[in-house]
């Protein structure tokens, strides 16, 4: 099994409207090589993200994000001290399983958090069962994908 | 939320929390006795039944095993066996082995989820996984790794970890390689080896002391700890085939409810799962689990659904030992078995890690589905659990009536997470109301 130093993380629900954008941003960047490098979507489990963690150097995420601040399509861009203090911005998702905040408050009381961490969160308009992606949201997809990219 | 006056009192849980799916409580105590305790499941109705009609009789496993994302495997057994009751169809013996270890999975992945991450922080002291995992991290890593176990067995088996893709009626799309399965052999060895020192800590950890003279049904296999096989049998004297579901249980529409709930004709409530499989089917365990569970001295029968969390790791140890001896005599099969429609009705019933989950289909010669009925396990424990609430909570009213709201809605919100029930099946947190008036 080849052993990534890196990891770029779509989380999503390709079903849930503007909560699509961290696996269409992935769907995009599987088109580029990267070195020591796993692009990977994570759209079920978010427990999961700690074992991606696992002897990473570096680990972005992709996310969705409600807010009531910034219009759709705003890129919040959280570096590794930052994330964990953003539960006002970033608020929980999900019913079924651990949100991402949740998830890496978890991997940090394991000591499994990778040694950098970023988070992507691009504002998103809708939500709701069925939506497709509202144009503000996939108009910033190419423009987020080309950050990422001077990240590598 | 609260409502106090000198005689009664209403306790309201809202949002169940660290269950599977959207649900509530309500408790109605008058002049220190409980009248009322609803579980109430508000998750929207999900029309799985309906939305199967006109389908091809194929499409069933793949479109239920959607109703859940903890529990799919058992959606997809379910439906594959009713069709192959149907069709007139028989699995070969290898083809039921790859169909045991993807069910050894996905025991593995949600037992040890809810044992891990639901449970035990309640059994501890804690409000969650995460404050446990400051005192307690290698509980934690060794409940996560656990549940990869799990995940990775469904993962290699099914296609994928969470609904599989690999599982059709007669059989799979393709069968795992024997060398893909060996691989797996040295960290299910580990793992059986946490999973029986987790059971010998939880075995000192106090419990809710109650117990009840349940009515235990469960799937039981001349030969085999049931899966996917077997007659319904109960501790009462129940004794029948699957095809004799709907002459023994009774599926009633309540009014707080968005999910039906099924009990026994003349009979009543009875309980499903985990503590009925146990209970019924001791002797069948693989020898690990049966002496790890005479080391801990619950030998059978356990009445006391707050000790759910030790036969749970007994099922864990079994899993992963029955798992270890599919791999070990694994020989590939032939991907699948070639099934042609027939006009008839069929049935399924398997073990889904909280019970039994039944299937119930009429095709017509050309494979459309004209009729399907699904009962979930939580379905059919809904009432079990309502009474057990009533029963615990009047005797704490009754031994300390001064006990307050906010204690009666921790103990009820342990004691139903202590059940692991899946509303997402049943419908879909809770919300707790104790009405005092």
């Amino acid at each position: 099994m080849t052993e990534y130093k890196k990891a770029i993380i779509g989380l999503g629900n390709e079903y849930l409207g503007d909560d699509a954008v961290g696996i269409k941003i992935i769907d995009e960047l599987k088109k580029y090589n990267f070195k020591d490098t796993l692009v990977t979507k994570v759209i079920d489990d978010s427990l999961k993200l700690i074992e991606i963690f696992q002897g990473k150097e570096l680990v972005i995420i992709i996310d969705a994000v409600k807010d009531k601040v910034q219009k759709p399509g705003y890129l919040y861009k959280l570096e590794s001290d930052e994330v964990f203090y953003t539960e006002t911005r970033m608020p929980s998702f999900s019913s079924h399983t651990l949100d991402l905040i949740k998830v890496l408050e978890l991997a940090k009381a394991l000591g499994a958090l990778p040694k950098e961490i970023k988070i992507y969160g691009i504002v998103g308009e809708k939500f709701q069962k069925g939506d497709s992606m509202s144009e503000m949201v996939s108009d910033v997809i190419n423009s987020v994908v080309n950050e990422i990219l001077k990240e590598f | 939320m609260t409502n106090k006056s000198s005689k009664t009192r209403t306790i309201k849980v809202d949002y169940l929390a660290r269950v599977e799916g959207e649900g509530a409580l309500y408790i109605k105590i008058a002049d220190g006795i409980v009248k009322d305790v609803n579980l109430k499941i508000f998750e929207a109705p999900r029309f799985f039944e309906a939305l199967l009609q006109g389908r091809d009789f194929t499409e069933a496993p793949d479109i239920t095993s959607r109703i859940c994302g903890i529990c799919p495997v058992a959606y997809l057994m379910s439906a594959c066996h009713a069709m192959e009751d149907i069709c007139k169809v028989q699995m070969s013996i290898d083809l039921r082995r790859l169909r045991r270890l993807i069910y050894c999975g996905e025991w593995i992945k949600s037992h040890s989820l809810h044992i891990f991450m639901l449970n035990l922080p309640d059994l501890l002291g804690f409000d969650d996984a995460i404050n446990m995992a400051q005192k307690h991290s290698d509980l934690v890593k060794n409940g996560l790794r656990l549940k990869k176990i799990g995940n990775t067995l469904m993962e290699l088996v099914g296609g994928r970890d969470i609904h599989p893709i690999n599982v059709k009626v007669g059989g799979f799309y393709k069968a795992p390689t024997k060398s893909e399965l060996i691989d797996l052999v040295s960290e299910l060895e580990q793992c059986l080896d946490l999973a029986l020192n987790a059971l010998e800590f939880f075995n000192k950890l106090e419990y809710f002391d109650y117990e009840e003279d349940y009515e235990f049904v469960a799937l039981s296999h001349p030969d085999e700890y049931p899966f996917n096989e077997g007659d319904l049998i109960s501790n009462k004297g129940l004794d029948f085939k699957i095809s004799e579901f709907d002459n023994y249980f009774i599926e009633e529409h309540v009014q707080h409810s968005t999910a039906l709930h099924t009990y026994l004709k003349n009979r009543g409530e009875c309980f499903v799962g985990p503590l009925a499989r146990y209970a019924l089917n001791f002797e069948k365990l693989t020898p690990k689990a049966r002496k790890a569970a005479k080391k801990i001295n619950i030998l059978g029968v356990c009445n006391n659904p707050s000790k759910g969390i030790l036969i749970r790791t007994i099922e864990v140890i079994f899993a992963l030992e029955e798992a270890l001896n599919i791999i070990k005599s694994y020989k590939e099969p032939e991907s699948c078995i070639k099934v042609e429609p027939k006009a008839g009705v069929g049935y399924g019933c398997t073990e889904a890690p909280r019970g039994i989950c039944f299937h119930k289909y009429e095709i017509d010669d050309s494979g459309n589905i004209l009729y399907a009925n699904i009962v979930p396990p939580t379905a059919i424990n809904q009432k079990t659990i309502e009474k057990d609430i009533r029963n615990i909570v009047s005797n704490l009213v009754k031994t300390n009536p001064n006990i307050t709201d906010n204690e009666l809605k921790t103990y009820s919100e342990q004691l139903i997470r202590s059940y692991d029930p899946c509303i997402s099946c049943s419908t879909h947190f809770l919300d707790l109301t104790v009405d005092r008036n």
